[in-house]
Order: structure tokens, then C-alpha cells, then sequence
């Protein structure tokens, strides 16, 4: 552990990791107390809207610019509108660095559960947390935006009276098994969440036999990452040699003390 | 010592965690803008600008004459946590752009309880040759005789004509003709042979994959079945030999595909409510912000403007009427909390099971304006039976999901009996001749209550089961109702603290604007805009009394909102229950603590606003029966004018 602190140090200006460290202090340390009895139900929820986080913004990460920052709030909304629509004022407000770590980035459980795979990309966005200050941004992951996630589309027949020339399909069957092969032959985000094999998933996988709450829940969360540009992707081995995230220099960062730091 | 550093500051932020989980951060940036342009352009142009710039240009937004674009970037991700900088600078340095703003994604789920069982067995369905119905004969469909929200025979336990009476409708000679419903959901198998010729493709539309052809996507557990079988409910075909019938049989349906998507931005909502709004007449939504009692939201600013501006110009200047899933949080939740369900202009539904209790899923509001069927889900066979994925038909549809398409099926009867209907009008319909029935609450929490006028509501039924008979009855004879204002009756700006244990009472005298342009004699919903927070937001109450002494509770206890950060800003409470009543006079707005533990408050801001008629609504019907609702209430309001001018 303690060689992961220095590694920390050689990667990051001390002032500023710490100042930053101060800043979280004092921001959370407030609130923690009302938040120590979360009830257990709303776990899943809360894993959920993290990792969601996590995951996305590990996928949009290389395209960020370093000059990158944040952008105009909708300021010119008519009033009446303000008034009968939702308080706005969490959506407008101008995110700090230090917001973003606070409210999305990785708590140590996640961190550890990165640390099953190859720990750096992960691992990297917990220590740095401010991700987003200009210079210190770590240097862009390449990726190829050929294939975005976005679920298959559905094939698209001929309502009745219509025709081929309208840019839909005569040759149908209206059956389930149609349907999947339509959209078995697209490139395009396995739905984990309501498919139960995702196309070039090892259904002997053991995932299947994952039983903690948590464990399942990543699980979901992974297979709905069968996307090739997607990093949940590094959760089945058997894959990694196609990962562009597994290729490059590995980063020397503190998530490598695994399971059983905390 | 820097290793207890580090630990501490794994501590640290696991609290952080903590604290995201209850705020409504974790925005989620998808790869679609909004672009405002300085001046209305045309599609072309802004075609060639989208195109410029590496997006695509999907088309301009309802209600913003041709001035907002909606663009999607070709290889911005789907979705990120940032937002992107330099794609909204690219845009806005093209002079004509005035602003770009990239869409934030966020989550919205079906209306349905789903089973434990993925119901992808679907029974088959028999191939008996249907024989032409004639008025008072009952369809011959096979799944008719299950479809005991259509004509309860006491089946599975259920109450006798505990049900729509659709063939009262039916035997008038009204069936929907010439009116659609639009399904915006996850898509709509229009391929189903009993849905296929009453699909109408030409109001339909798949934003999810962005192209004419909204039929759903595969999926292994059959997810994706939900619009089907709401399309189902409205407007199955009759005597076919096919799964059952539609509550509207002869009426239309088209499918809005826009619920299948990793994420819900602004745009897909605001085009998919504003789509086609004068061939679409009926909008039926059975999904919403999570029902898991802790969320407040609802439509964001394009979405609100779609549905203003459905609701002021569609269906060429009557409205679209739009009918929405109260929400299946059980009682744990409120839809007053979802912006979607508690606005004016979305009639929201809520369910009532076989025997007249309330669903235990059914989320409860004081914005509820009726209720419909849905299942009881102990037994599976009561639920609403329809049609199905890929041509099949189900007997186990649930939810208030359910309820919603049964509602819009009742309206659209309403609209072939008489299509000058207004949206306000549908509305009033709904309130004059929907029936408390053998509608109860199982947990005997809340009865039916008279209001200042004589109608009876209900926190959970709003004013009851919907008559499709006797709305369609009192349609044909139907007058337009007189013009709508809208009165800001008063506000308390002062912050007042809520403290445990001791309700805070507010006041508001006031004459409705009296006098002014504005003036409100005869009410139609009630808003309380209230500015308020609570060391645990889920364990305030809220209740509103009217001048006439109907208490209407606009907040419930919710147990699971654990929030003491966000509160509620400016958020518009809404009651239909003091329907028809007289504005004048005090409201009070009462705020208290349902907990054990010490809670405290601050009340910040309440403004009531009120919305209805200065002309009494009814003077021009005449009621059949002098023990009808509108009877009782024209009389009310008769007497009243009286007893003023005398």
C-alpha cells in the first residue's frame, strides 16, 4: 500500500493532490453522517448510477480534448417554463472538478472490483479525480468511433399498404427467431439486461454463478458492455486480446492493492 | 502515515458515493444537441449546417417554428459523463447558431410490474372464423370472454359490471372510427394480424432508430413486448378469431418507438409528444421518471413546450389529449412527483383490480383524474389480456401501464361520438361521468369524499372507474366548455420552519383574480408551486384545503426519498379534486412530519395558482337524470350564482 502512495506522488503534484484531498474532507465529511445507514435496497441503485457513470465516461473519455471544459448552462429558458418544469438547479450548475469526483467517481469497493482485471485505467480515475485540469490529463486513449454503443435495430417491415420503395422489408415473418437474426448480423451493444447470451459470449462463463449482489449486478452491468469499445469488456478474459484498453502502457497507479485493502 | 492518509480518503469517498446516490447528479451526456438557431431556418439549411459539422440533423422541434434543430453528432459516443466542449463550440462558430446545447440522458421506465416469469409464452391463438358483430352482440374474439376489464362476469373472483362498459358504447354505434392513438413506447409489432389493419403507419414513427418503422426490437426475455400489448388494449380488432378486442375496436393506433434506448434525452421526448399532433389525437404514455419513491422529475424544457403546444394547437386548435400511467410505486411513492403524471395537461390514470381494491403497485396523487383496470397480480389470469409480440396474444398484462391505453381507448370512443372535443373538454368528460362504482381502498386509508360541488374523489381513484357509456352518451351532447384562465391567486415568499411533531398551517385569502382579465369563478386544477426542503424530504406531508373545505393531500410520506439537499424547487403540487368548486375565499396549505425521528424544514415559497372558468362550464348542457353528477353540480353552481346575485 504504501508503495502505491509513492507511485501516487511520482504521478501527481503532491500540493495539489493533497489540496484536493482537503477539499473532499471538508465537502464530505459533513454529509457522511447522514448517509452512514443507507438502507440496503437502495444499494443496487447507487452501484448502478456509479458504475453507469464510470462506464461512460470511460468510453467518451478519449475523445475529450485536453483544452476541454465545461459548457453554458440553458440560460435562456422562458421563465414560465422554469417555473412549471423541474428545478434546475442541479442540471444548469457549472460541475467543479472536485464535484465530479465526488458525486460519480469510484468508491474504494469499485475500485477494488477494477482491480480484478487490469487496474490502471480505473484505477487512474479514482487518485486523479480531477481528471479534467487541463495539463494533468493523462494523454488520450485512442479508439476508433466506428461502431458507437447503441442497441441493434429492429428490422423494419412493410406495415400493411406498404411498399419496398419506402425503405422497408416484404420478406418477413413475424416471428421472434426473425427478428433475432435480423439484428444478430448488426454491429452493434449486446442489451445484457434482456439478453440471456450475448453473441460471442462463453455461455460457460461464470458469471452465471456469481451470487453476491454486487457481483451480479456487475455482471449486468459488463454484459451490457459487450460492446467492443466498451472497458466493462475487460471482464471476460477470454476477450482481452481484442481489448484495445489492455494494449499501451500500463499505468502505475494505487488501485492495484485489490481486495483485501479495505 | 500516508497510508492511513490513503485508507482515510477510500473512506472519504465511499461517503461521496453516498451522497451522489441521493442527489439527482450523475448526468449522462449523450451525443444528442439542441441547436437554436438566430432566426427560423429551413430543414435544408439546417441539413447542410448539421452536415458541416459532422452531425446529422434529425429535424426542427415541435413548437419552435423552425428555429431549433435537433442534432446528433455521427460519432460522439452514445453516451459520456462530460459534456463536450468542443463539439458545442464547433457549432455555435457558424454564425446563424445561437446556442447548442448537448442533451443530457436520463432514465425513464415502463409502467408495467414485471413478472417473475418472462412471459415469453404467449398462448397461441385459436383460428375460430370470427362472425360479423351486430350492435348489442357480444365479440366473438377468443380472448374476449378473459378480458373482464371489458365486461366483468365476475371471472377470476372479480365483481359483476365492475368494468369500462364498453358495449353500452359499442351499442351506439361508436367503435373509434376515424380517431389514433399514438402507443409512444418501445414499439409496436403493427405485423400482428390483429393489430395490422388498424395500424396507422403514416403517424408513426421509431426515434430510437430514427427511421418510419417503429416495430420493436428483439430481445430474449421479450422486453420489448410493452407497446405491443398497450396497442392491444386500445384497438384490437373484433370478431377475427384473433386474441381479443380493443376498447376502441375501430380506431387506430400508431406506434411512437422511443422508450428502447440506453438513455432518454429531452429531444426524443419533446419530438416523440410532438409528433404528428393532427393526425395523432390520443397520446398514450405508460412510463415515467422511476417509480422507486425517492425521484422527483419530470418533462424537461423541450418536452413541456411539445406538450403545451399539443395541447394548444394540435389536433388543428382542439388539443391533443394526453393520457398518462400514474406510476407503480405502490404506496410508498406520489405521483405527484413526476412531473409527467401531475401536469394539467396529461390526464393521469391510475388502476383498480377485478373486485374493486386498488392495485398494490398503484401510485397515488392528488393529480389522479380516473382510473382503469389493471391486474392484481396474485393471480396471473387476472390480468388484462391483449395482444402480443410477434403475433401472440397474453393474458398476464399488469401495471398501471396497463390502465393507461384502456383510458385512451374510453377517449377515443369519446372523440368518434363527438371530435370537437376539446382536450378541457375530455377532461370534464372524464370528471362528469366517471363512476366511484365498487371502487375501495384495501387499506381503508382513504374513502371517497364529496367535494364543494358534490363530486366524489378519491386520493387513489381520482373521481372513479371511466363509464365508457355514459362518456360517450353525454359527448354527443356535449358543449365546449367557456375559456380557460389562469389566475396567480397569491403567494407566501417567506421562508417558515416545519418542526416535528406540530403542523405548519399557511394562508391564502384571495378573490381569483376578481375583476381582472384573468378572473376564475369555476375551477379546473388547482397548482401549489412550492419551494420547500426537509432534513428527509420523504417523511414530509402536504396537504391543501380549498376555501370550500375539500383537503386535498398534494404530498405524501414516501419512505424511501432519504434526500435533505435537493427538496423541491418551485414544484407545481397539482389537485383535481376541488373540480368545479368556488376559488374565493382562504386556502389553507398545511406542512407536517410523518416520522418517529425529529425532522426539520423550511417551508421557502408557496404560490397558489389557479386555473378554470370565469362562465359556469355546464350552462349550456341539459343533464338526463336529475341524479347524474352533472346535474348535481350545475345545480351547485346554479345555486351559488344566486345566492351572489341575490
Amino acid at each position: 500500500m504504501c508503495t502505491v502512495q509513492i507511485e501516487v506522488k511520482r504521478r501527481y503534484n503532491m500540493k495539489k493532490f493533497f489540496g484536493l484531498f482537503i477539499c473532499l474532507l471538508l465537502a464530505v465529511g459533513l454529509q457522511c453522517e447522514v448517509q452512514a445507514y443507507m438502507p440496503m435496497s437502495a444499494k443496487d441503485h447507487y452501484f448502478s448510477d456509479i458504475l453507469l457513470r464510470e462506464i461512460v465516461d470511460r468510453m467518451g473519455k478519449d475523445l475529450v480534448d485536453s483544452s476541454e471544459s465545461y459548457i453554458d448552462p440553458m440560460n435562456d429558458v422562458p421563465a414560465h417554463l422554469a417555473l412549471m418544469a423541474r428545478a434546475s438547479k442541479d442540471l444548469e450548475a457549472e460541475q467543479m472538478d472536485y464535484d465530479a469526483l465526488l458525486e460519480g467517481n469510484p468508491s474504494p469497493s469499485l475500485r477494488d472490483q477494477e482491480y480484478l482485471q487490469h487496474s490502471s485505467l480505473w484505477g487512474h480515475q479514482y487518485v486523479s479525480g480531477g481528471a479534467g485540469e487541463g495539463p494533468h490529463r493523462v494523454k488520450p486513449q485512442v479508439k476508433t468511433d466506428a461502431s458507437l454503443p447503441a442497441y441493434c435495430n429492429p428490422p423494419n417491415p412493410c406495415p400493411y399498404g406498404y411498399t419496398e420503395d419506402q425503405g422497408c422489408i416484404i420478406d418477413f415473418e413475424n416471428t421472434a427467431s426473425f427478428s433475432r437474426e435480423y439484428q444478430a448480423s448488426q454491429e452493434c451493444m449486446c442489451d445484457g439486461e434482456h439478453m440471456f447470451d450475448c453473441p460471442g459470449q462463453d455461455t460457460s462463463d461464470d458469471n452465471r454463478q456469481m451470487n453476491s449482489d454486487l457481483e451480479s449486478f456487475l455482471a449486468r452491468q459488463f454484459h451490457t458492455g459487450e460492446h467492443k469499445n466498451l472497458v466493462a469488456k475487460k471482464f471476460h478474459p477470454h476477450e482481452d486480446k481484442l481489448n484495445p484498453f489492455l494494449q499501451g502502457e500500463k499505468l502505475p497507479i494505487a488501485a492495484k492493492k485489490g481486495l483485501n485493502v479495505v | 502515515m500516508p497510508c492511513q492518509w490513503f485508507s482515510l480518503l477510500g473512506l472519504i469517498l465511499s461517503c461521496g458515493a453516498a451522497i451522489s446516490s441521493s442527489s439527482s447528479s450523475g448526468d449522462v451526456f449523450t451525443s444528442s444537441f439542441l441547436v437554436r438557431f438566430q432566426r427560423s431556418v429551413e430543414n435544408n439549411f439546417a441539413h447542410e449546417v448539421a452536415r458541416r459539422y459532422g452531425f446529422d440533423n434529425l429535424g426542427p422541434l415541435p413548437g419552435s417554428s423552425f428555429k431549433e434543430y435537433h442534432f446528433k453528432h455521427r460519432s460522439l459516443p452514445h453516451a459520456r459523463t462530460r459534456r463536450s466542449i468542443s463539439h458545442t463550440r464547433v457549432l455555435k462558430r457558424h454564425p446563424l447558431i445561437h446556442t447548442a446545447i448537448q442533451q443530457p440522458g436520463f432514465i425513464r421506465v415502463k409502467r408495467g410490474l414485471r413478472p417473475a416469469i418472462p412471459s415469453i409464452h404467449g398462448l397461441p391463438y385459436s383460428s375460430t372464423n370470427g362472425v360479423q358483430g351486430t350492435s348489442g352482440a357480444e365479440p366473438t374474439d377468443p380472448y374476449f370472454p378473459l378480458q373482464w376489464y371489458l365486461k366483468n362476469t365476475g371471472q377470476n373472483g372479480g365483481k359483476m359490471r365492475l368494468d369500462l362498459n364498453v358495449q353500452a358504447a359499442w351499442d351506439q354505434g361508436i367503435t373509434g372510427k376515424n380517431v389514433t392513438t399514438a402507443i409512444m413506447d418501445d414499439g409496436v409489432d403493427y405485423m400482428h394480424p390483429d393489430l395490422k389493419y388498424n395500424y396507422n403507419a403514416e403517424a408513426s414513427y421509431d426515434f430510437s432508430s430514427n427511421d418510419p418503422y417503429p416495430y420493436p426490437r428483439y430481445t430474449d426475455d421479450w422486453f420489448n413486448s410493452h407497446g405491443t400489448r398497450c396497442a392491444g388494449e386500445v384497438a384490437a380488432a373484433r370478431d377475427n378469431g384473433i386474441c381479443g378486442v380493443g376498447v376502441a375496436y375501430d380506431s387506430k393506433v400508431a406506434g411512437i418507438r422511443m422508450l428502447d434506448q440506453p438513455y432518454m434525452t429531452d429531444l426524443i421526448e419533446a419530438n416523440s409528444m410532438g409528433h404528428e399532433p393532427h393526425k395523432i389525437h390520443i397520446y398514450s404514455a405508460s412510463w415515467g421518471p422511476t417509480d422507486d419513491g425517492k425521484t422527483v422529475d419530470g418533462p424537461r424544457n423541450a418536452t413541456m413546450r411539445a406538450i403545451v403546444q399539443g395541447v394548444n394547437e394540435g389536433r388543428n386548435g382542439l388539443g391533443n389529449i394526453y393520457v398518462w400511467a400514474s406510476g407503480d410505486g405502490g404506496e410508498e411513492d406520489d405521483c405527484n412527483c413526476d412531473g409527467y403524471a401531475a401536469s394539467m395537461w396529461t390526464i393521469s390514470i391510475n388502476s383498480a383490480i377485478n373486485d374493486g381494491q386498488n392495485a398494490h403497485y398503484d401510485e397515488s396523487c392528488s393529480s389522479t383524474l380516473a382510473s382503469t383496470f389493471s391486474n392484481g397480480a396474485k393471480d396471473p389470469n387476472t390480468g388484462v389480456a391483449t395482444t402480443d409480440l410477434y403475433g401472440k396474444c397474453t393474458t398476464t398484462h399488469s401495471g398501471t401501464s396497463a390502465a393507461a391505453p384502456e383510458a385512451a381507448g374510453v377517449f377515443a370512443l369519446a372523440l368518434e361520438a363527438n371530435p370537437q372535443l376539446t382536450w378541457r373538454d375530455v377532461q370534464h368528460l372524464t370528471v362528469l361521468t366517471s363512476k366511484r362504482n365498487s371502487l375501495f381502498d384495501a387499506k381503508n386509508r382513504f374513502h371517497w369524499t364529496m367535494n364543494g360541488v358534490g363530486l366524489e374523489f378519491n386520493h387513489l381513484f381520482g373521481f372513479g372507474v371511466l363509464d365508457a357509456g355514459a362518456m360517450v352518451t353525454l359527448a354527443k351532447q356535449w358543449r365546449t366548455v367557456p375559456a380557460r384562465y389562469h389566475c396567480e391567486a397569491g403567494s407566501i415568499l417567506e421562508p417558515h420552519q416545519i418542526m416535528s411533531g406540530r403542523s405548519l398551517f399557511l394562508e391564502i385569502k384571495t378573490n381569483a383574480c376578481k375583476g381582472t382579465d384573468t378572473e376564475v369563478n369555476y375551477l379546473e386544477h388547482v397548482q401549489a408551486v412550492i419551494t420547500a426542503n426537509a432534513s428527509r424530504r420523504g417523511d414530509l406531508e402536504l396537504f391543501l384545503t380549498s376555501p370550500m373545505g375539500t383537503r386535498s393531500m398534494i404530498l405524501s410520506r414516501r419512505a424511501n426519498d432519504d434526500d435533505h439537499r435537493d427538496g423541491f424547487t418551485k414544484w407545481p403540487f397539482m389537485t383535481t379534486h376541488t373540480w368545479g368548486e368556488y376559488p374565493h375565499g382562504t386556502w389553507k396549505l398545511e406542512a407536517r412530519f410523518n416520522s418517529q425521528q425529529p425532522r426539520t424544514g423550511w417551508l421557502k415559497e408557496w404560490s397558489l395558482v389557479l386555473h378554470g372558468t370565469k362562465e359556469p362550464p355546464y350552462r349550456a348542457l341539459s343533464p338526463a337524470s336529475p341524479h347524474s353528477k352533472l346535474a348535481i353540480v350545475k345545480k351547485a353552481h346554479e345555486d351559488r350564482k344566486m345566492n351572489k346575485d341575490s
